[in-house]
């Protein structure tokens, strides 16, 4: 049996920067006839632009890698506000052509966005001990990750929350999958 | 006495083992859940199978 693939949220630097963009124009030329490539050309070149991280910076382009590559499965953008109450705030994630084109296929490869979800999710989670905040919030900008946002919130308000419960608040807020600190 | 520490963020109230046993199941969870709402596949599977690498990591 192959090894499981590990998932990592980390920065992007000008190597994996060029790798992903270099990766992700061979992946459209390959789906030419599925896609018209301009939204993840879009995406790519608002990567470069947000590929910051100073301090006086509030949004930020993250990205989840295979085991340690330089390619990027996912563009995840994320949004920390400093004036007035901070949040931290996960506003998409951008799977990869190959990976987001296979949901248009009988077999989406379900075990990879799984893990590239987690490592999203868990890695934005773990920004907040850079960024705290009270609130980190997800947001559901496509069908697609709303069902799964609604998904992830019902789990955790139920059997799945046992660790959370008493500390973390967990709810849907429109399209917003809202974890919030509770007071005491 | 409960001491309200407002500078601590949803993070530090768990370890990142826990975050990511908590997300990496609920995770599971959620893609049945798309799947069910939208592909009609066997899902029950993948779920298990997920949910194996899941406990794996952990």
């Amino acid at each position: 049996m192959a090894e499981k693939a590990k998932y990592e949220f980390r920065r992007f630097d000008d190597r994996s920067l060029s790798s992903t963009e270099a990766s992700w124009k061979r992946q459209l030329s390959k789906h030419s006839s599925e896609v018209i490539p301009t939204e993840y050309e879009r995406k790519l070149a608002w990567a470069r632009e947000h590929a910051t991280y100073g301090k006086d910076e509030e949004i930020f382009a993250y990205g989840v890698f295979r085991d340690g590559g330089l390619i990027a499965s996912a563009i995840v953008d994320v949004v920390y506000t400093k004036a007035g109450r901070k949040w931290l705030k996960l506003l998409d994630i951008n799977l990869t052509p190959d990976l987001d084109l296979s949901f248009n296929s009988d077999k989406p490869d379900l075990d990879a966005i799984g893990d590239v979800f987690t490592a999203a999710i868990t890695g934005v989670i773990a920004l907040g001990a850079v960024h705290p905040a009270k609130e980190t919030k997800l947001y559901g900008r496509s069908g697609t990750l709303l069902s799964f946002l609604k998904g992830l919130g019902a789990h955790l308000n139920g059997d799945g929350g046992k660790l959370i419960r008493g500390k973390i608040e967990v709810l849907m807020e429109g399209r917003w999958l809202v974890f919030r600190r509770k007071s005491k | 006495m409960n001491v309200i520490q407002f500078d601590v963020g949803i993070h530090n109230l768990l370890s990142d083992h826990e975050w990511n046993q908590v997300i990496g199941e609920a995770v599971a969870y959620a893609l049945a859940e798309l799947g069910d709402d939208v592909y009609k596949l066997d899902w029950a599977n993948s779920l298990a199978r997920h949910q194996e690498q899941v406990k794996a990591a952990a």
